[in-house]
């Protein structure tokens, strides 16, 4: 029973890298309208899986008034099969969404301020969000804390250097994770901040369950005030 | 990243270690399958042994839009018999159900409910939560 719209088929632009294991997977939008929030994800449907269509889902890495093909940001997950499905396609190649969905999107209204934390590709979102915020004009002080196994693999590290170099209102804090450095390390990061600021955390579950209980905990949040986007 | 960290919540479930079976009702047609402990998991979607993972694993379309991985409530199911061989709802769960249309206090997330086959139960789909998410404004 599929509704207007979904599914859709996009074809595929190109794959490039976006570090040493992640990969952008660029899809062209010119074969039909799909619109998303800043934020939210694609349910992709792939024909691969011991029950296809094998459902996965990927979150946008630019908003979708940007210009230009559908980018979709993943990690290179060895034995993940929706994973080595999407590295092998090539240009012209289709690929169904099944819907566009997720709620990890700015706050509304916007608060005083908001400290995202986000581990390897749970940037993505991120990004986008960041990309709807310089559009807005006058948009809240925003930290972006950014941890990764290692510093080849802060998947959008040039973007969000130079935006912290251009825009006073950001502030980014990579932190490479190599060496067995806690994850939650990331916390030592975060700027003083009162309950006006909304936190904001993604990633997978072993990193968002420990930094959300850690903010509840250190500063005082009830749990539903820290929004979070887990990958798995 | 280490296992050792205090404030990682573990996933609460145990998979069946025994034969059990499913009745799942859905569009007015009743279906049931065979769980064997051996065959779970079925596939990597859902937790192991969850109503998702076993609706995968017999053919049975159950929505799943988030793949699985507790990221939105379209794989919503009702546990009409049962409910106590299943595992707890965890706060994810619980904040997820809160969107489907519809919820009973048998509500469920396929993806997370995992029975543990002390009995068989049985699930409804509820016809008014298929493709969902396809209705929620962008």
């Amino acid at each position: 029973m599929p509704m207007s719209g979904f599914p859709v088929t996009l074809r595929v632009r190109d794959l490039r890298n976006a570090g040493p294991h992640a990969y952008a997977l660029n899809l062209e939008r010119d074969a039909a309208e799909l619109e998303w929030q800043p934020g939210q994800w694609a349910s992709l449907r792939l024909p691969v899986g011991p029950h296809p269509p094998l459902v996965r889902a990927y979150s946008f890495a630019q908003p979708a008034w940007v210009e230009g093909p559908v980018p979709l940001v993943f990690d290179d997950v060895p034995e993940g099969v929706g994973t080595q499905y999407l590295k092998s396609l090539l240009p012209g190649d289709s690929v169904e969404v099944g819907a566009v969905a997720g709620k990890f999107v700015l706050p509304d209204p916007l608060p005083a301020g908001i400290v995202f934390l986000a581990r390897f590709t749970g940037v993505v979102p991120v990004h986008c969000i960041l990309k709807e915020l310089e559009r807005l004009g006058n948009p809240p002080s925003v930290t972006l804390i950014s941890g990764a196994p290692t510093s080849g693999d802060l998947v959008f590290h040039e973007a969000l250097t130079e935006l912290a170099e251009r825009a006073s209102w950001f502030t980014y804090h990579p932190v490479s994770l190599d060496g067995g450095r806690d994850e939650l390390s990331v916390l030592d990061k975060i700027p003083h901040f009162g309950h006006d600021v909304v936190p904001m955390v993604s990633g997978v579950r072993a990193f968002t369950q420990p930094v959300r209980a850690c903010l509840m905990e250190r500063y005082g949040y009830e749990r539903r005030a820290v929004r979070v986007e887990n990958y798995d | 990243m280490a296992g050792t960290n205090p404030y990682i919540e573990k996933a609460h479930f145990t998979p069946a270690v025994k034969p059990f079976r499913v009745t799942i009702i859905h569009d007015g047609e009743e279906q049931v399958v065979e769980v064997r402990p051996e065959d779970i998991p079925y596939g990597r979607t859902g937790l192991p042994g969850s109503i998702l993972d076993i609706c995968e694993g017999h053919h049975i379309e159950l929505e799943h839009t988030c793949g699985g991985v507790c990221a939105c409530s379209t794989c919503h199911v009702i546990v009409r018999e049962g409910g106590d061989s299943c595992n707890e709802a965890g706060d994810d769960e619980l904040d997820q159900l809160e969107e489907a249309p519809g919820i009973t206090i048998q509500s469920r997330l396929g993806c997370q409910c995992v029975p543990n086959g002390e009995r068989d139960i049985i699930i409804e789909i509820p016809a008014w939560n298929r493709n969902a998410v396809k209705e929620t404004p962008h």
